[in-house]
């Protein structure tokens, strides 16, 4: 009896791991493989905000370690379906995936942006630009240029390029400031968190950063707000490749 | 007088009462549902006509650099023809209506299947700009159909519950007397692929 209901137990678990789950959404870039490099991490997460509170679109870059045998239309769908990225209205999410062992990419675009950005489009982002880059190994630059094309084709005005470096002075002047602003944030979390650990944890990253930009007074580029989807709807839209 | 007062203010929140267990009973949420599995099906023919608007195009270029494959581009100009003879009204498609429809729609996807296929032998077709468009747009599509096609199934699914769970079904059979619909059956189309099995040529 009891070994049957181990053996039940153990093959539920098997088969809830062997399912494809969609991360939390904790911030513009979920790095779940650690494809990305530090420094592109930041800057990529810096401009993706810069681009959302421009009202643009929504973009969000996503990396798992594995698809654990699905498709990965069907894994960016799930995920785009619980995240909502984008507007209710709007429907601006959009949606940069990549799968490390199975060496996919995806491009999930939110119906509203399906005008600017269709198949088409998002099939020679992934051939031309990204997909030549991962071959050579580099797969965080690949995800950077993916998300800069992707803006590009968005807001033709929009200057990656400019923010990016502004967005990187702006971090290296806020740096010299971060040890005052760590310590502030412990006395902070020491004084009010003590009694509140599941809040803080419900709370999670958007909360912790936010108090970061608070702090700092940095405003859009220090970290600012929290993170979550607006609503936006996904029909498919968007193409997929692989290196 | 004052006793009369006090009937209609029972007689109100009686009113009230039923009411609002009614809304909890279904009597939105079944119609909200019926609309949703309707919307979920034009969805579905909107993006299969998408599909059939692609071919014609797919169809020129592929000739251009395999002019000789005849019998394959006739079959999907033929599957395109008939499919496209075939539409449904969402709103009052039978389900032997929406058989022939997926028939006739999974015809095409072979035919279109076995063009992809040969393809596969021309380098210079695959290099062809036009060709790497026309292919990308009809992936978006075919994954388009794939998750409408999921969604309607998921309505479909939430409809029935409605009309066959209580306390919900008790409302459906005083109010709306709908009819469980039947599920979206992908083996009508998977059908038409094991009954042709694909030539092999050696």
């Amino acid at each position: 009896m009891r070994f049957w209901l181990t053996s039940f137990l153990i093959f539920c678990g098997l088969s809830a791991n062997a399912k494809f789950q969609v991360p939390e959404l904790t911030g513009p870039v979920v790095d779940q493989a650690r494809m990305l490099t530090a420094h592109d991490e930041r800057l990529l997460e810096d401009l993706i905000r810069q681009f959302q509170n421009s009202g643009k679109a929504q973009i969000q870059v996503l990396t798992v370690p594995t698809l654990d045998g699905l498709p990965i239309e069907q894994a960016s769908i799930q995920v785009v379906d619980q995240w909502k990225l984008g507007g209710a209205k709007t429907d601006n999410g959009l949606l940069i995936m990549v799968s490390e062992q199975d060496r996919k990419i995806r491009i999930e675009v939110g119906q509203g942006l399906e005008g600017v950005i269709p198949d088409v489009i998002a099939k020679r982002i992934i051939e031309d630009v990204m997909v030549p880059l991962f071959r050579q190994g580099s797969p965080s630059q690949g995800i950077v240029i993916g998300v800069y094309q992707s803006m590009k084709r968005i807001d033709e005005n929009f200057n990656a390029e400019g923010n990016m470096e502004e967005a990187t002075v702006q971090r290296k002047r806020t740096s010299a400031g971060k040890g005052i602003l760590i310590f502030l944030a412990i006395l902070f979390i020491l004084a009010f968190g003590g009694g509140g650990r599941g809040r803080r944890r419900g709370l999670g990253w958007g909360a912790g950063a936010g108090a970061f930009g608070g702090f700092g007074g940095g405003g859009g580029f220090g970290g600012g707000g929290g993170w979550s989807g607006g609503g936006g709807g996904f029909s498919g839209g968007g193409s997929s490749g692989g290196w | 007088m004052r006793k009369k007062n006090l009937s209609n203010v029972f007689i109100t929140i009686a009113g009230l009462l039923v009411a609002t267990m009614l809304t909890g009973c279904g009597m939105q949420s079944i119609p909200q549902a019926k609309n949703q599995t309707e919307a979920a099906l034009s969805e579905i023919t909107n993006q299969y006509k998408r599909r059939a608007d692609l071919i014609p195009n797919l169809v020129q270029v592929v000739k251009g650099y395999a002019s000789h494959e005849k019998s394959t581009l006739e079959g999907v100009i033929q599957a395109r023809a008939s499919a496209t003879q075939i539409t449904i009204d969402p709103s009052k498609a039978s389900p032997q209506d929406l058989a022939k429809y997926q028939q006739a729609q999974g015809q095409l996807s072979q035919a279109l299947g076995r063009l992809m296929m040969i393809t596969e032998n021309y380098p210079n077709l695959k290099a062809d700009a036009n060709f790497r468009d026309l292919q990308a747009q009809l992936e978006g599509t075919e994954n388009r159909v794939t998750i409408a096609r999921q969604r309607y199934i998921e309505s479909i699914q939430q409809f029935n519950n409605l009309v066959t769970v209580p306390p919900t079904s008790w409302t459906n059979s005083i109010l709306y007397r709908h009819e469980k619909m039947p599920q979206w059956d992908v083996t009508a189309e998977e059908k038409v692929q094991n009954e042709k099995p694909p030539e092999v040529k050696l």
